[in-house]
């Protein structure tokens, strides 16, 4: 049991329980606090797998911009005089077939990884997770990818401005 | 373990010294301070101004398209740290793909430019 | 010893930055002072107020910790952890000389900014613990003022990666045989501008100076926590002055003197730069400060991009056009930027 193992357990604990945390609890802002620590954990997983680009831009994305643009989202739907709408709970009656659908995504992906054959990581990826590895695969061999991802981001860009325009 | 493991063990050390030395500031300064409870010193602090009314839709679809904005913005500069490192090995081909992944963002940001959406806050 | 190694050289690096805290304040009240010919502290510890920061400490531990009735007693708590831990992790890769530093990452630059992100959200929990419309409208302003002024600061730094081909700190510092400040100053202006707002010190200090909010996210705040949130400050103070050090000015490189000795004349340098920004400048409406981050400064970034690479790519020795056409730029930005401050 090396001490990586030991740090992907603890890690693994805690990004668990507070993604357990973010979908059980009754208030919302926690849960979206509670975003923050579980993106960061993931973050923390990236670091353990040698790709440590990944995992700044996990922090920033994700953890800074992510969080900070669902928290406003999440003023959108309370029109009513606000801070205090935002402590109410939100109840769900579909309860049942949410779980019955995430444990149908959870056998779907045990049966995809215990199917795949895994490498070890120590020869492959110490290499593989640097910047300038990773700049070198993004513009040859999944340029075309990149190039989509900007098409992709206008549409969310004019989709926004159309629909906050529409409502003054 | 190698250096690489090293490195963010250290920044893991980090974070958990900064975390117990914020933890130890305030332990000290629970020690040191006075604790009158009174009724008044636990309402808000409003200035004595009438609370919000309505209007607050209007203020949060602004911070919303901000926020928006920042991120898509943000996912461009996430992707030009490996460009810049490795553009010079691939000569103008880069530049231009490069040049086509920004101008299409920055066709957003004339878009959202132009409609208003950037005016004041 | 191997294992606690680390936990040591956090707490020893944590208590040098605090004992820089003391002479920063101190330098900060007198630059104040005596530019608007008055003498700053001059009582406490005899000698020009020196001990004044230590007042101010003294003081802060001294303030009783006031949590509002209906406030949410955990977050309340966590939110200026969230802005505090990030900042003291920067110091790892932070580079004082070219052996001086406690890890060289290699995403160092990237590792600063990607950390700073979470104070957008330290900030929002600020203000939302409170249970008070007036901080939580505040938090939301600063808020948005942090994200406007993050990407122009993550623009210049990709300015200056395109220079070195890297993104760690030591290596981008050996690689100015000549300063980057020559080469990318349209960089320079962008990341100077651009760090103030994102330390929020005025002239971009609305959101802890508007007299309708009050002391904006942090009103319910008091004594100890609130130190804890201007410490958080603080340490990204130095990391962001560092980063400038290092990416702009040449890091520990020069002539004479010890490489530490040159990396703190210059750190110091920007320090002063900024205190007299701050009582120089009178503070920005908040229109003003979306138009500026978002009207020049962002575009001011992309052009530096565009410049940079095309004349890296295309001419062998890129190094005085690119002087040159930065140097031009400027002109241009420093222009636009008057008129969105009119």
């Amino acid at each position: 049991m090396s001490g990586q193992m030991v740090a992907f357990f603890i890690i693994g604990f805690f990004l668990l329980s507070g993604a357990l945390y973010i979908v059980s609890t009754r208030n919302i802002m926690h849960a979206v606090f509670m975003h923050l620590l579980t993106m960061s954990f993931v973050a923390a997983v990236y670091i353990l797998l040698y790709a440590e680009f990944i995992a700044a831009m996990q922090v920033l994305i994700y953890a800074g911009a992510m969080t900070t643009m669902v928290i406003f989202a999440l003023m959108l739907t309370r029109t009513q005089s606000s801070p205090e709408g935002m402590r109410t709970a939100v109840d769900n009656q579909q309860k049942g077939l949410a779980f019955l659908t995430a444990a149908g995504f959870l056998a779907i992906l045990l049966f995809v990884v215990t199917r795949e054959k895994w490498v070890p990581l120590e020869g492959v990826a110490k290499s593989t997770g640097s910047v300038s590895h990773m700049g070198g695969i993004i513009f040859s061999a999944y340029v075309l990818p990149f190039e989509l991802i900007s098409v992709l981001l206008l549409a969310a860009l004019v989709g926004v401005v159309v629909l906050t325009r529409k409502e003054n | 373990m190698n250096a690489y493991l090293i490195n963010y063990y250290y920044v893991a050390a980090f974070a958990i010294v900064g975390g117990l030395f914020g933890g130890l500031l305030l332990t000290v300064a629970k020690i040191f301070r006075p604790n009158k409870v009174s009724r008044e010193k636990l309402l808000p602090y409003e200035c004595g101004m009438e609370p919000f009314s309505g209007g607050w839709s209007q203020h949060t679809t602004r911070f919303y398209v901000f926020a928006l904005l920042f991120l898509i913005f943000d996912v461009e500069i996430a992707f030009l740290y490996p460009w810049a490192t490795v553009f010079r090995r691939f000569g103008v081909t880069s530049l231009v793909e490069m040049f086509l992944f920004i101008f299409v963002l920055l066709v957003g940001l004339i878009y959202a430019w132009r409609k208003g959406v950037l005016r004041w806050l | 010893m191997a294992v606690a190694l680390p936990f040591l050289t956090a707490l020893g690096l944590i208590i040098l930055v605090l004992m820089n805290i003391v002479f920063f304040m101190w330098a900060e009240f007198k630059i104040a002072g005596r530019v608007v010919d008055r003498y700053g502290p001059m009582e406490t510890g005899r000698f020009h107020g020196w001990l004044q920061p230590v007042a101010d400490i003294v003081k802060f531990l001294n303030k009783e910790d006031i949590v509002p009735a209906q406030a949410d007693k955990l977050v309340f708590f966590i939110a200026p952890f969230v802005g505090f831990i990030p900042m003291v992790m920067c110091l790892v890769v932070i580079p004082y000389t070219y052996t001086l530093v406690v890890r060289n990452l290699d995403i160092g630059a990237f590792f600063i900014i990607a950390l700073s992100s979470f104070t957008f959200v330290s900030l929002i929990m600020g203000g939302w613990a409170s249970s008070n419309k007036y901080s939580l409208l505040g938090a939301f302003r600063a808020a948005g003022q942090l994200l406007s002024y993050e990407l122009p600061l993550g623009l210049a730094i990709a300015g200056v990666v395109m220079l070195s081909a890297t993104l760690n700190l030591s290596g981008i510092v050996a690689n100015q045989t000549v300063w980057n400040i020559v080469l990318q100053p349209i960089g320079f202006l962008v990341f100077m501008v651009a760090m103030q707002a994102e330390l929020q010190r005025s002239p971009f200090d609305l959101a802890v100076a508007e007299s309708e909010l009050v002391a904006g996210f942090s009103v319910e705040y008091s004594g100890m926590r609130f130190a804890l949130f201007q410490l958080g400050e603080f340490f990204g103070l130095w990391a962001l002055a560092s980063l400038a050090v290092i990416l702009f000015l040449g890091g520990w490189r020069g002539p004479f003197l010890p490489g530490v000795v040159w990396f703190f004349i210059k750190f110091y340098a920007i320090f002063i730069f900024l205190a007299f920004s701050r009582v120089s400048i009178p503070r920005v409406r908040p229109d003003q400060l979306m138009t500026l981050g978002w009207k020049v400064l962002l575009p001011a970034g992309l052009a530096n991009i565009f410049i940079t690479s095309i004349l890296i790519v295309t001419v062998p020795d890129y190094k005085l056009p690119l002087a040159v056409c930065g140097f031009v730029i400027l002109v241009f930005s420093l222009i636009f930027m008057r008129r969105a401050l009119k």
